[in-house]
């Protein structure tokens, strides 16, 4: 990851006019570097949420539509990469693939997709028992434009609302994997992900805090800020569950 | 009366049913829900098939649409049987109109009027030009105003909804019109309002319809001749008018009497193999528990009730 | 005769009095009006049906009488049931009465059961809550009691609610209100979840319940079920009552246009197809049944009030009251 023309100064210097959040051990700006983190956490987390969600939605219409034994195997795969954590898939493909944002990336699709395709499954099997759904089957139509004309316009909204409200806890996975595996070694590729940075400055906390302070801030107040946006997003989707009564409590 | 070649619709000995395992034994348990139903529709003719919820009525309407496969018994439609001679079976059931009980699951929340009531002639490959005239001669007819043509189903009510419905149903031209209980989700006179809106669409275009009900008034208004389900079996068919004034099954006296608002003792249906009234029939005889006679002619009914074995 | 006269006579007898009552919901950036300003007096031991469509008002009616209504509601007027202040404009106060003399028979039958429960466990629940020290075998007395008196065979007690059908499920709601021996019964659309054969066995069992000497309040739309039940009828159409009388009267002689378009509808007789619709009468401080009405005029800009012709019978029509 090249260093985007960031000079490296005074190493280890507080907070001050000339670097608003300080340097770190290289002495370089650690603004500049969560700036540059947001561009890499935004990346991470967009690849992350579009595959899987297109890998979800795909996965759930296929089950959805198959026999009871194609089901069983289905749900029983899904269930099972559901369970394993992200964290330690992450570090299966680091000691595969090498260390860089793919692992991290690979492994939370692997971890996300299926929870969106069981999402997927549960929608479709509901939908095709609605009346609109068996008219059209009545109709003529082949079972693929009843697929992508009418199942996969009703699922496909409720999904995505799911995908944004589920952002903040895979930007968290995300930055934890990174913190956690990313400055493990000593020979970590320089990427400046939140993560990573946090990761860093772990060992100089006592001291110099700045460094694990203020990208920690950011993971926090974005996670939050995410959250917010799912929880309103689903309010605009649901009406039925808007807190209504927000004055009293 | 049931001669087959010359009627528009004929259903022979229809059964219905399908197979579950059994939960703690080896093997499997043989359900019907539809026992033997035959009977016969003319062109233009409003037929009632009236039953309580569970007595397979929605599974007889299932069956023409190609939704539910019959194990036994055929199905005729214009001199076609649907189930045999599939292709020609395929055409048919496409052009058959649907028109089902909720209007808020019977449409699609994310299509637009136009789009839903269109769709059947893209079914049909119609050439998609002149489509939306098509949707706005219809929309006419059935007493709605073109500009909804673009709006969606969640701005519209009840009543509105369940016009699409029927605008779609008939927007092939169909010749046969399956209708759900069509009114059950309406309130009283949006229920009205509908009622005459099918009669009329039959008296003015000469549809056949099939309603499927569990309220006498409304088949008593919409139908010529209606058959009384009990349990899968159909026990009695006949002219609207006489069924009302003179039942003759004792089932169907009972829900002409419950449909005058008196009071009838809840129907507590015996599992024996033989008429599921046994054990609260007054006219009943030990062969009732056993099995139920075919069809036995009265006058211009007929019934299945060992009563009028010899009448 | 005018209302003063008639409230004096049953002054005394007054079950539920509203007066000028509103009932709205906050949305947030409006309020929802349910209720636009009723007066309604619902003397004791009668059966009272309140008949309109949906979106008509009589739900909240109906639930803002037993005491079911939801937090964000916003209230105007006053509504006394049995001499307590249970709506005082702002403020809403129901202790005392909610479950205890006023209580619900809820719409979907089968809904409103617990499926975790066996029925016996539910009627125990309800029976504690209501007489606050009860015996176990009192309470299982009263609920055999109830149960018998609906029609229903005692093993009934042992079943969970899945396992009975949907008139059974009704019929152990209606043993529930009759177990908690309440004051005022009010039966929401009694009929609307069940096949049409169970209306005469309904019809009946809500009969019953008025022989024992209680207020029953049944909310409907079908207007040949409640004149079959009820003494008296209001009509209620966007939240306002527009005719009000005796059954009696009503069948007989419908002033008000809804009412005969009620009539018509639930006899099937219905000949106006083209449904009304004129939007440019909409006014909100006028007749609400302006856009619907064909026979329209200026004074209908403004909203009539209750006009009685005779004793109880009132009709909130300016045409009416032009041509008496």
């Amino acid at each position: 990851m090249k260093r985007q023309g960031l000079a490296p100064c005074i190493p280890f210097n507080c907070p001050s006019i000339y670097h608003l959040f300080g340097t770190d051990d290289m002495g370089r700006d650690l603004l500049s570097r969560i700036l540059v983190g947001a561009h890499l956490a935004l990346i991470q987390m967009v690849s992350v949420i579009i595959t899987s969600i297109a890998l979800g939605i795909l996965m759930g219409v296929i089950a959805g539509y198959s026999n009871i034994y194609i089901e069983k195997i289905f749900t029983y795969i899904m269930e099972l990469f559901i369970i394993i954590p992200s964290m330690v898939l992450a570090a299966a493909f680091v000691t595969i693939i090498g260390r860089g944002m793919q692992s991290v990336i690979l492994a939370l699709i692997l971890t996300w997709s299926p929870w969106y395709a069981r999402l997927t499954y549960i929608l479709v099997r509901q939908l095709r028992e609605l009346d609109f759904i068996r008219i059209c089957e009545a109709m003529g139509f082949p079972r693929t434009y009843t697929i992508f004309r009418h199942i996969v316009p009703n699922v496909a909204p409720l999904i995505f609302v799911e995908a944004i409200t589920d952002s903040s806890s895979v930007l968290i996975e995300i930055t934890s994997i990174n913190f956690l595996i990313g400055a493990a070694s000593l020979t970590s590729i320089d990427l400046p992900d939140w993560g990573m940075i946090v990761g860093y400055g772990v060992r100089y906390i006592r001291t110099f805090w700045w460094i694990s302070f203020f990208p920690g801030l950011f993971i926090a107040v974005t996670a939050f800020g995410l959250i917010l946006l799912g929880d309103g997003l689903s309010e605009y989707i649901s009406p039925w569950l808007k807190r209504r009564w927000r004055l009293w409590f | 009366m049931l001669e087959s070649s010359k009627k528009f619709v004929n259903v022979e000995n229809l059964w219905i049913g399908y197979r579950v395992s059994k939960l703690w034994s080896i093997g499997h348990l043989n359900i019907d829900i539809i026992k033997g139903v035959s009977f016969s529709i003319n062109q233009g003719e409003c037929y009632g098939l009236v039953g309580e919820s569970g007595s397979g009525k929605t599974t007889i309407l299932k069956s023409f649409i190609g939704l539910v496969r019959p194990y036994k018994g055929t199905i005729y439609i214009d001199g076609i049987d649907i189930y045999r001679d599939v292709k020609k079976g395929k055409e048919i059931i496409k052009r058959i109109g649907y028109v089902a009980q909720d209007p808020l699951t019977s449409v699609d929340p994310r299509m637009k009027v136009k789009d839903i009531v269109s769709e059947p002639l893209i079914a049909l490959g119609i050439d998609k030009n002149t489509i939306y005239e098509k949707v706005a001669t219809l929309l006419k007819l059935v007493g709605l105003d073109i500009d909804i043509m673009d709006r969606y189903p969640f701005e519209l009510s009840g009543g509105m909804l369940q016009r699409i419905t029927i605008a779609r149903a008939i927007i092939s031209k169909p010749k046969l019109v399956l209708l759900d209980e069509p009114t059950s989700a309406l309130d009283t006179i949006t229920q009205a309002q509908i009622l005459k809106l099918l009669k009329d669409l039959k008296d003015m275009m000469n549809f056949t319809y099939i309603v499927v009900t569990h309220d006498l008034n409304v088949a008593s208004y919409l139908s010529n001749r209606v058959g009384v389900l009990l349990k899968g079996y159909l026990i009695e068919e006949g002219d609207t008018r006489r069924i009302i004034n003179e039942p003759l099954h004792p089932y169907t006296q009972i829900i002409v009497e419950a449909s005058k608002l008196k009071d009838v003792s809840e129907l507590k249906y015996s599992n024996v193999i033989g008429c599921p009234l046994y054990s609260i029939c007054k006219y009943r005889i030990d062969l009732c528990s056993k099995e139920i006679p075919e069809f036995i002619r009265v006058d211009d009914s007929i019934v299945r009730c060992w009563y009028y074995k010899d009448k | 005769m005018v209302k003063e006269e008639m409230e004096a006579m049953v002054l005394n007898n007054i079950a539920i009095r509203a007066r000028n009552l509103y009932i709205g919901y906050d949305e947030g950036e409006k309020i929802l009006w349910a209720l636009n300003g009723i007066d309604i007096d619902i003397p004791k031991n009668t059966a009272y049906c309140i008949v309109g469509e949906s979106g008509s008002g009589k739900t909240t009616f109906g639930n803002a009488i037993v005491g079911l209504l939801p937090p964000y509601v916003v209230t105007k007027g006053y509504l006394e049931i049995y001499n307590n202040k249970v709506i005082d404009n702002d403020r809403l106060n129901y202790s005392g009465i909610r479950g205890d003399i006023a209580v619900r028979i809820p719409q979907n039958p089968i809904a409103s059961l617990n499926p975790y429960l066996k029925i016996e466990s539910i009627f125990l629940d309800v029976l504690k809550h209501r007489f606050k020290s009860i015996s176990r075998e009192k309470a299982f007395e009263i609920a055999l009691e109830a149960i018998r008196s609906v029609g229903l065979s005692d093993d009934v007690l042992n079943k969970y609610p899945h396992q009975l059908s949907g008139g059974m499920s009704q019929r152990v709601a209606i043993a529930l209100t009759i177990a908690i021996n309440p004051e005022i019964i009010v039966a929401d659309e009694p009929t609307s979840n069940l096949d049409a054969y169970l209306k005469g066995t309904v019809l009946n069992l809500l009969k019953s319940i008025i022989s024992k000497g209680k207020t029953l309040i049944v909310i409907t739309h079908d207007i040949l079920f409640a004149s079959a039940l009820c003494n008296f009828i209001a009509v209620m159409f966007m939240g306002s009552i527009l005719e009000i009388g005796r059954v009696v009267d009503i069948l007989t002689n419908p002033l008000h246009p809804y009412t005969k378009e009620l009539i018509d509808a639930a006899n099937l007789s219905y000949t106006n197809f083209k449904h009304f619709n004129n939007k440019l009468r909409n006014n909100s401080k006028g007749c609400v049944y302006a856009s619907r009405c064909p026979y329209y005029f200026d004074e209908c800009i403004e909203k009539p009030k209750i006009y009685y012709i005779n004793q109880y019978h009132g009709v909130a029509c300016w045409r009416v009251q032009k041509s008496l």
